[in-house]
């Protein structure tokens, strides 16, 4: 793993060889390793050590780029090189943006746990070797990952910026199957020692339990209660879509010309806070921007989309530090969303729900239509029937097919608890559950 | 190369494995874009590093670096058995490869202009032209055009013998339009297909093949045509497929669901398991007696066309679904026993060194029946003609799909009529598969590639192709969501 001396002794090299006016390094290093387990066995066991440096150069409006593995001079000088040479075929871009300028900036939460990053193979099998002790007990199998590692990024340029970066993360997955039904649960976070294995495995034997036999509901409207993880596949396309500076400005956005105005229920209020206790955010963009925490919707309002520092400049804005790395056509994104808890809880939910189904999670997520963010993707792993407030039977899995706009704004209960949520494509959000009026399911499968 | 995969192996041995390899990986790749008349995306790419596989008290250890020294392959290979060890301790039933392997060889995609030569000026050139061609109407509110280039230098080596020097290649470009009007309506067209363009293992003569800059007129007035347009009828219809939807279709109910991990549960936590299960193989119906699908990884320009996979098998053709009859799936040395099978099928491919390889889909094609195009439409009578994915999403056991089109026409009393506008379909795979009654013939058949198929934990992207001619699907449920 390279630490912040190697970046600085590898971007000076770079410097010093390189004759571009404007001369950046982002330099990346990951020691990641995943236990991948089915049918109560490790069937895949991985590490991986890599290194990557990126040097973007420009030149009036020019820019050039490469990437590389290997940090020797000569590796170093033929990356330059390569950079240079293709920035002096490229043609100007009047929209470049001088590079980033030094600026402090810091994270209140702590993101670096040794015992995360030295987590070891053996540590791994003892934790779901427990599992598949669980499951075997149950008269079920387990199928899952369990991962963890740990990344550095820094970026600097020859502008003085230095910015650098460390963290650890780690991850349970777990889904329980037999007799053709299936339950799920998955945790996340930082510090692998605050992760309770136990806890997420008896859930997804409880969700696997409660699956047996399920009915055949048909299609149709029904209100829905969306616990974390379902609820963040339809926060991820929003982030992707509604908060994007370039589709905002070009009016491809479903949200285009809409700041200022009320999009959602006067109950939606988001956020992107990289250093929310439970994010998994960085301090800074691939620019070396300082990440600001942003108020994206307020009650409902739109307030604010992000900025990388090109499309600032294009549209009279302030950066925000949610940046990709240059160059991209794409612009910036918020990656670390938060959305304000309610008063809620899934029990409640349930409870003031007269009819309507509970979902464990969502599968194969996708944008069907563009401009009102419609989505279909297939329940899976545990849906049950709720009638009078009460969990009356599972049922086989359905598709919905549904528009995100409508259905942030058609949310009746907000849980109080918010947790780290991933949606199937991905994404790191902390998000409640929640539940929604009449979202659209248009076709049933056969289990 | 040779003597630190000799010092993995001999590392693997003296530290107790029973079967080892190394993927040794050169690669370099070059994206390049424009979007609205600037650069988009330049970056080029170079990477060297290994991967090192091992069995270990019959269990599987997998460990990669970048660090090319005899200690760093000693470090990294211990990792693997220590991992390996670790994996053991789960074991219920040692690893049990098919078919020794054992194969001295050199292969390489045949190209004929390496992308790597032609200047990136050149390559600007011709996108700027397509972007200012496609940017002539003001309701085109979003070009983007991209070209992306791979050599994958690999050397493997294994325990039992095998030394396999594969120099691949793989590219292609492509572009996208979209149109915005007034009310917010937005529609978009790619050519020559959605996913990147056309991608094949080829070198930039595929590029130079392509009438790229001279389609975009039509992509352009297509795209502004379709915010106009009807949308697509909602209810039961009879439907005519393109090759450029067909190839999605192809890929999500028939590859990913005959990969013989997903059928064994291995990816049942992320991408999911298989509806045609291993009691199904020689007997389950999965389609129609005119449907025939082929999994061959040496057609020529697959994505998937290799000389070897990453166990050292060599490529091979095969039928997946023979007759409407599923028959075969896509295997590899450790799971082919299963379903009985004394040799691998030559699937198991990783992303980069930094990744072990898995079961992916290879080459896959629908095989050509023999009508005309227009004696199908004449024949269809009322239906939809679709064509170019834009969206898919299937269950995770590869039965429940829906997919949107970029464009559809309407075909109406045999002739093809108005433009509709976001089209969709929805089925259920062996249903849906068992409604097809007419493929076009050969000369309709078109291969698109794949370029971008995520799979595994940690994900994985893998590259492939499929082929098909269009073909028509009876009673189809379309326009969910229109």
């Amino acid at each position: 793993m390279l630490n912040e001396q190697q970046l600085k002794r590898v971007s000076e090299a770079v410097f010093a060889i390189a004759s571009a006016p404007e001369v950046e390094v982002i330099l990346s290093s990951s020691d990641s390793s995943l236990t991948r387990f089915a049918n109560n066995t490790i069937h895949q066991n991985v590490s991986s050590a890599d290194d990557n440096l990126t040097i973007r150069t420009v030149k009036a409006g020019q820019v050039g780029s490469a990437s590389l593995n290997r940090f020797d001079e000569a590796s170093l000088r033929s990356a330059v090189k390569a950079a240079e040479t293709v920035m002096e075929l490229t043609r100007h871009d009047p929209d470049t943006v001088p590079m980033q300028e030094q600026t402090e900036c810091h994270m209140k939460n702590r993101t670096f746990f040794d015992s995360t990053a030295e987590f070891s193979a053996m540590d791994r099998a003892e934790k779901v070797s427990a599992a598949f002790k669980m499951c075997e007990k149950a008269g079920c199998e387990a199928a899952g990952i369990l991962s963890s590692g740990s990344s550095r990024i820094g970026i600097a340029n020859n502008k003085g910026l230095l910015q650098f970066h460390e963290s650890t993360s780690a991850k349970y997955s777990i889904t329980v199957e037999a007799d053709d039904v299936s339950g799920w649960a998955e945790i996340t976070g930082r510090n692998v020692d605050e992760l309770d294995f136990t806890e997420a495995t008896e859930r997804a034997i409880q969700i696997w339990k409660d699956s047996h036999e399920p009915a055949q509901l048909e299609p149709g409207k029904y209100d829905v209660v969306l616990p974390h993880d379902a609820f963040a596949n339809f926060v991820l396309f929003l982030s992707f879509m509604g908060f994007n500076p370039r589709s905002y400005h070009e009016g491809t956005s479903p949200l285009s010309g809409k700041l200022g105005d009320r999009v959602f229920g006067k109950n939606i209020t988001l956020t992107d806070d990289f250093d929310h206790p439970l994010s998994l955010g960085m301090p800074f963009d691939f620019e070396g921007t300082p990440r600001k925490r942003v108020d994206l919707v307020k009650q409902g309002v739109l307030e604010n989309i992000v900025y990388d520092r090109k499309h600032a400049v294009k549209y009279g804005e302030k950066p925000t530090g949610h940046g990709l790395k240059q160059p991209n056509a794409y612009g910036a994104f918020p990656g670390n969303i938060i959305m304000d808890a309610g008063d809620s809880s899934m029990s409640d939910m349930v409870a003031e729900t007269d009819y309507g189904v509970l979902v464990t999670n969502l599968h194969y997520v996708n944008v069907l239509k563009p401009s009102d963010l419609t989505l279909t993707g297939m329940t899976r792993d545990g849906v049950f029937l709720i009638e009078n407030g009460k969990v009356v039977t599972p049922v086989r899995n359905m598709r919905f097919t549904d528009s995100v706009l409508r259905v942030m704004n058609n949310i009746t209960h907000i849980s109080s608890e918010v947790k780290p949520a991933s949606a199937f494509f991905g994404g790191s959000f902390v998000l409640p559950a929640v539940r929604a009026q009449e979202l659209e399911f248009t076709s049933g499968t056969e289990f | 190369m040779k003597d630190l995969a000799l010092h993995c192996i001999d590392t693997a041995n003296s530290l107790g494995a029973s079967y080892s390899d190394i993927r040794i990986i050169e690669q370099t790749d070059e994206d390049i874009a424009t979007y609205n008349g600037a650069v988009g995306n330049i970056g080029l790419r170079k990477s060297l590093g290994y991967g090192i596989r091992v069995i270990c008290n019959g269990a599987w250890g997998f460990a990669s670096n970048n660090v090319m020294t005899p200690e760093g392959i000693e470090k990294t290979t211990a990792r693997a058995v220590a991992i390996a060890k670790a994996s053991a301790t789960t074991l219920k039933e040692p690893v049990k490869l098919a078919g020794k392997e054992v194969h001295v060889d050199t292969w390489r995609t045949p190209v004929l202009i390496d992308p790597f030569d032609v200047p990136v000026d050149q390559k600007f050139d011709l996108l700027f032209a397509i972007d200012h061609e496609l940017r002539k109407d003001t309701r085109i509110r979003m070009a983007s055009a991209s070209m992306g280039f791979t050599r994958e230098h690999q050397w493997l080596m294994t325990s039992e013998g095998s030394w396999i020097d594969q120099l691949l290649y793989r590219g292609g470009a492509g572009y996208q339009a979209m149109a915005v009007d007034d009310s917010g309506e937005r529609q978009v067209r790619s050519y020559p297909s959605s996913h990147r363009g056309q991608n094949m293992t080829m070198g930039y003569e595929l590029v130079e093949s392509l009438p790229l800059l001279e389609e975009a007129p039509r992509i352009r007035e297509e795209a502004v045509q379709l915010l106009s347009a009807d949308p697509c009828p909602s209810g039961k219809a009879d439907i005519i497929l393109d090759p450029t939807q067909l190839c999605l279709q192809i890929h999500e109910s028939v590859g990913h669901a005959t990969e013989l991990d997903r059928v064994l549960g291995m990816e049942a936590n992320f991408a999911g398991t298989s509806f045609c299960t291993t009691e199904k193989k020689g007997n389950f119906r999965y389609g129609s007696d005119i449907v025939n699908l082929v999994a061959d990884s040496t057609v020529p320009n697959g994505l998937a066309t290799i000389g070897y996979d990453d166990d050292g098998v060599p490529a091979q053709r095969w039928h997946i679904v023979r007759n409407g009859i599923f028959e075969n799936y896509l295997t590899n040395r450790e799971l082919a026993h299963v379903v009985n099978d004394d040799r691998s099928r030559g699937c198991n491919r990783a992303m980069g060194y930094q990744n072990v390889p898995i079961v992916r889909i290879t080459n896959l094609s629908l095989m050509p029946g023999e009508w005309d195009f227009d004696d199908l439409v004449a024949d269809t009578g009322d239906g939809i003609y679709m064509m170019n994915n834009r969206s898919w999403s299937i269950d995770q056991r590869r039965l429940n799909f829906q997919f949107g089109c970029e464009l559809a026409y309407e075909i109406k009393d045999g002739n093809l009529g108005r433009m509709l506008k976001n089209p969709t379909y929805q089925g259920i795979t062996p249903k849906f598969w068992g409604s097809c009654d007419a493929i076009c013939g050969q000369d309709h058949w078109q291969l698109w590639g794949v370029p971008n198929c995520g799979k595994g934990q940690p994900m994985q992207t893998a590259e492939m192709s499929h082929g098909s001619a269009p073909a028509r699907f009876r009673n189809i449920t379309v326009g969910v969501g229109s």
